[in-house]
């Protein structure tokens, strides 16, 4: 069934009344902002801090080179002592080998009696003695 | 009068029958005059029975004696008896000159081409007991006991069998039918050389592994771990080199031995001893 008129005049006029609770835009305002930061910060986070280290240095002036050198001999030391040593290698324990090649075995060479080349003759193997 | 050097010897062909022995097979073999003392050589197959041949000429059926037969080489020897054999026929007393050499095959059908390209020391993995002659035929393998001469008409050995496949055949060479018949036409069976040293058939290297006490071998100072070179004229390099070699071994003959004993070359001569049956 149809709404007639005098029924959609009254509904709009409820509707013209109704309005958010008190001090809803102000927070809703702050909410939208304090997100928005937090996204940013996310986003940016490695790039500001290389972009901080790198005006730190150029603030530095001509200091920066002996801070840079010294950095470098730092992480050189460092991988020195992390690196493992030959003699550490030398000593790792060897694990068994599962595989082993062994020596093909002599084919099987027999020694005729008499001269009978059928396949089925069978002669002596080993030794022999003349 | 047999020639094998003639192409009309096909008209006067010997064969020999050999009847089968119980669960073996009969077989046929050309007979070769040995050319004297109507002494014939033929091959006998394992499974024939060498004691009761007929041995035709041609079409006609000659009476014929078994003088001896020795199962290592196959070989049999027989007497005609009532007739005489041609004493015609040429032997060369070694094959070995032969190799790479032009022979001829005296089959039934006449002269056939033919080269010997080689020894035959070991076949499927088996040392034989001596070496045999590798034959290539430009045609079919002939049959067993076929004579094989050189230009000159000289037998340089008989077909022992085909190697199982194309044209290619196995001889046994001039030398070891001289080997046996000496033996079997003096006591009916050969007798070889013993020298009481070991060899280890598997081994490639013809090293003595053992030298039995109270032989003829440690008698004349062979002592195991030597390395054999020669026995005889016969150069040995591996095991079949030797078992070759001591097949022509005669007994109570001195045979000279070269060896290495580290890295020092050794000769000495052996007295071979009469083998003793198993």
């Amino acid at each position: 069934m149809k709404p007639s008129v005098e029924q959609l005049e009254n509904l709009l006029a409820l509707k013209r009344h109704e309005h958010p609770e008190e001090g809803y835009w102000q927070d809703f305002l702050c909410e939208f902002h304090h997100r928005q930061r937090g996204q940013a910060a996310v986003r940016t986070g490695l790039a500001n801090r290389l972009s901080r280290v790198s005006t730190w240095f150029a603030d530095q002036g001509p200091s920066k080179w002996a801070y840079g050198a010294g950095l470098a001999y730092a992480t050189v030391t460092i991988a020195f002592f992390l690196m493992p040593k030959g003699a550490e290698l030398e000593n790792a324990p060897v694990s068994p080998v599962n595989y082993q090649v062994l020596p093909s075995p002599a084919p099987a060479v027999e020694q005729l009696d008499h001269l009978d080349l059928s396949p089925s003759t069978q002669g002596s193997a080993g030794e022999q003695v003349f | 009068m047999l020639c094998p050097a003639e192409p009309s010897a096909g008209n006067t062909r010997w064969q020999a029958n050999f009847p089968a022995l119980t669960n073996g097979a009969a077989c046929e073999s050309t007979a070769v005059p040995l050319g004297d003392d109507s002494l014939l050589v033929a091959v006998v197959m394992p499974g024939a029975n060498p004691s009761s041949p007929t041995l035709r000429m041609g079409e006609r059926t000659v009476p014929v004696r078994l003088i001896g037969h020795d199962p290592v080489s196959r070989l049999g020897f027989f007497k005609l008896t009532g007739t005489s054999a041609p004493n015609t026929v040429v032997w060369l007393s070694n094959a070995g000159s032969g190799l790479g050499s032009e022979l001829r095959a005296i089959t039934p059908r006449g002269p056939e081409k033919c080269m010997a390209s080689g020894w035959v020391k070991q076949v499927g993995g088996k040392v034989l007991p001596l070496a045999l002659l590798r034959v290539n035929f430009e045609s079919g393998v002939p049959p067993p006991g076929t004579p094989l001469v050189d230009s000159s008409g000289r037998v340089a050995a008989i077909m022992f069998q085909a190697s199982g496949g194309g044209s290619t055949g196995y001889a046994i060479p001039a030398e070891a039918v001289h080997r046996v018949r000496r033996d079997v036409c003096n006591g009916g069976s050969l007798i070889r050389g013993w020298l009481g040293l070991a060899l280890r058939a598997e081994n490639q290297s013809p090293q003595i592994v053992r030298v039995l006490p109270n032989s003829p071998a440690e008698a004349a100072g062979i002592r195991s771990a030597d390395v054999l070179l020669a026995v005889g004229t016969r150069q040995i390099y591996d095991y079949a080199d030797a078992a070759n070699a001591f097949f022509y071994l005669i007994p109570g003959q001195p045979e000279r031995v070269r060896l290495l004993r580290g890295k020092e070359p050794l000769e000495f001569t052996v007295i071979p001893a009469r083998q003793k049956a198993d």
